[in-house]
């Protein structure tokens, strides 16, 4: 009797897990489908929600200053240079921050201050994701793993940031920057040829 | 030390080897030795033969091991390094008549971590390059201008090792743990005056057996054709011949060769259907059109051919859109 209350309550369970995990899929980032809406606060203590910035081009940039990938695209300025320049033209520039606490990665706001000053980085505002629900509906695996969202909230680009899998920090300048060409067409108002490439960098510490 | 030597003898030649430049070698040296720090992975050329001359005459090749010891805790990358990381590369020096081929590959493990999954090797592996020895080469460089055969006679040193003869390349690779470090190192593959390598060694000859034993082998008694839609992507696999033989289907796993084909963390499902066996996966989110042809390798816990232990299979396969039969 009681192995068979055991079973049924594991199938009960099982049951239960799938229906939470498929709600989960249908959240998850798609291109040309409206992306996750969510809040999270800067590492100024600022609350951004992402619907409000509709009108806007929003960038997500999953981040992580110690992993050599992002390090490339960093020491070499590409980043800041990505950064500054598209809010010139208007676009809203996240960099979120999903590792956990006690995992590597993983940023108190006056750290997360501190080295976007050492960095000399220009986002819009960095966002501390510390439970890892904002990274996990957009399935961002690695740090760099970009996504570009247009004013009417629809993701347009999903994934790697160039062409170039790789920590060489030559490799910065004759890559083919899906980020930049995904938003110099969209500003010049045409479609984003690339929507998603296979991002490539460290794992997020979730 | 007797690296460092080599290292200062090629740096400043014998005729101004000055205690001055002795001190400035040496705090070159140093310097750039605690700038790198120490690495993760200790890597080592192990040559599979005692020297060019022990070279099989048929294949006109033998095997150089690329042994890498990774520390406890870390891993390092597979040809597809799954959802993040770095597969190992090796940038080849030219040299006159040892001509290196392409990686192969040992089986992959798989890992699990973060709810992200990669693939490659803890603890040890050894990477296997097939070297060609170029026989025309040697006999234009050596024989044809009056030599008297050996090889590694450079000039006017008479033992001295001319460093040209050194098969010599750089080895880059991503070591990762809950952190990633990409690390390098400069490795040689010496030959003596007769042509003999003094790193060969049995038990290195002995690892590389070994190793060669988990590579993927192509078969002939096993088929495969893949089938794919939007989301899933089947393997389904056919015995071709007596030889098949088939393995526990709870051990087998699908090894792409390409990132962005499948979904690496997603569940693959194996299931019999007569004699043939399917495997279910879930199409990546990244894969933008069904490919023509996938290549991979099917892993198994036993083997997939009788009489020989031959766990992974490579496969090549057509893809087409999914059949009714299914």
């Amino acid at each position: 009797m009681k192995t068979r209350l055991l079973s049924i309550m594991i199938l009960l369970f099982g049951f239960l897990l799938t229906g939470l995990v498929q709600a989960e899929d249908r959240k998850r980032a798609e291109i040309g489908k409206k992306a996750p809406d969510f809040t999270l606060t800067d590492a100024s203590g600022n609350k951004h929600t992402l619907s409000d910035y509709e009108d806007k081009y929003v960038v997500l940039e999953w981040l992580n200053h110690d992993c050599p990938f992002v390090v490339k695209h960093y020491a070499t300025g590409n980043m800041q240079m990505l950064q500054e320049k598209y809010r010139d033209k208007g676009v809203v520039w996240f960099s979120v921050i999903s590792s956990a606490p006690g995992k590597q990665g993983y940023l108190e706001p006056d750290q997360a201050r501190k080295v976007t000053r050492d960095k000399k980085a220009k986002p819009s505002a960095v966002l501390l994701d510390p439970d890892g629900k904002v990274g996990r509906a957009y399935d961002a695996r690695v740090t760099p793993h970009m996504y570009i969202i247009d004013p009417q909230g629809t993701l347009v680009y999903m994934g790697a940031i160039d062409d170039r899998p790789s920590t060489n920090h030559d490799d910065v300048k004759d890559a083919r920057n899906f980020v930049r060409e995904g938003l110099n067409l969209l500003l010049d108002g045409r479609d984003v040829e690339v929507t998603s490439h296979q991002p490539y960098g460290c794992t997020v510490k979730y | 030390m007797i690296i460092l030597r080599n290292i200062l003898c090629a740096i400043f030649p014998l005729a101004v080897w000055k205690p001055a430049t002795l001190i400035l070698g040496m705090f070159f040296f140093l310097a750039s030795a605690v700038l790198a720090g120490p690495n993760r992975v200790s890597v080592t050329f192990i040559p599979e033969v005692a020297g060019i001359n022990a070279v099989d005459n048929q294949t006109g090749a033998f095997w150089l091991g690329v042994e890498m010891k990774i520390e406890d805790g870390w891993h390092i990358y597979w040809r597809n390094p799954g959802d993040s990381g770095l597969p190992t590369t090796i940038r080849w020096n030219e040299h006159a008549f040892l001509k290196p081929g392409e990686i192969h590959w040992p089986r992959p493990f798989r890992f699990d971590e973060d709810g992200i999954t990669t693939y490659g090797y803890s603890d040890s592996v050894v990477l296997l390059v097939p070297v060609r020895v170029s026989r025309d080469e040697i006999n234009t460089l050596f024989h044809s201008s009056g030599g008297n055969g050996n090889i590694g006679q450079g000039g006017s040193g008479g033992t001295r090792k001319n460093p040209e003869h050194a098969l010599s390349a750089q080895i880059n690779w991503l070591v990762c743990k809950d952190i990633c470090i990409p690390e390098s190192t400069q490795l040689s593959l010496h030959l003596d005056g007769k042509g003999d390598f003094p790193g060969y060694s049995e038990s290195g000859s002995e690892r590389i057996d070994r190793s060669r034993r988990l590579l993927p082998e192509s078969v002939t008694a096993w088929q495969a054709h893949g089938e794919m839609d939007s989301d899933r992507f089947k393997v389904i696999v056919t015995p071709e011949t007596g030889e098949a033989l088939f393995p526990d289907a709870d051990d087998i796993y699908f090894y792409p060769h390409l990132q962005g084909i499948i979904e690496h963390t997603a569940p693959q499902t194996v299931v019999s259907d007569g004699d043939r066996l399917i495997l279910e996966m879930q199409v990546s989110r990244y894969l933008r059109s069904r490919p023509d042809e996938l290549t991979g390798v099917l892993s198994a816990g036993q083997s997939w051919v009788r009489d020989r232990n031959v766990p992974a299979i490579e496969i090549s396969m057509p893809v087409s859109a999914p059949t009714d039969t299914n």
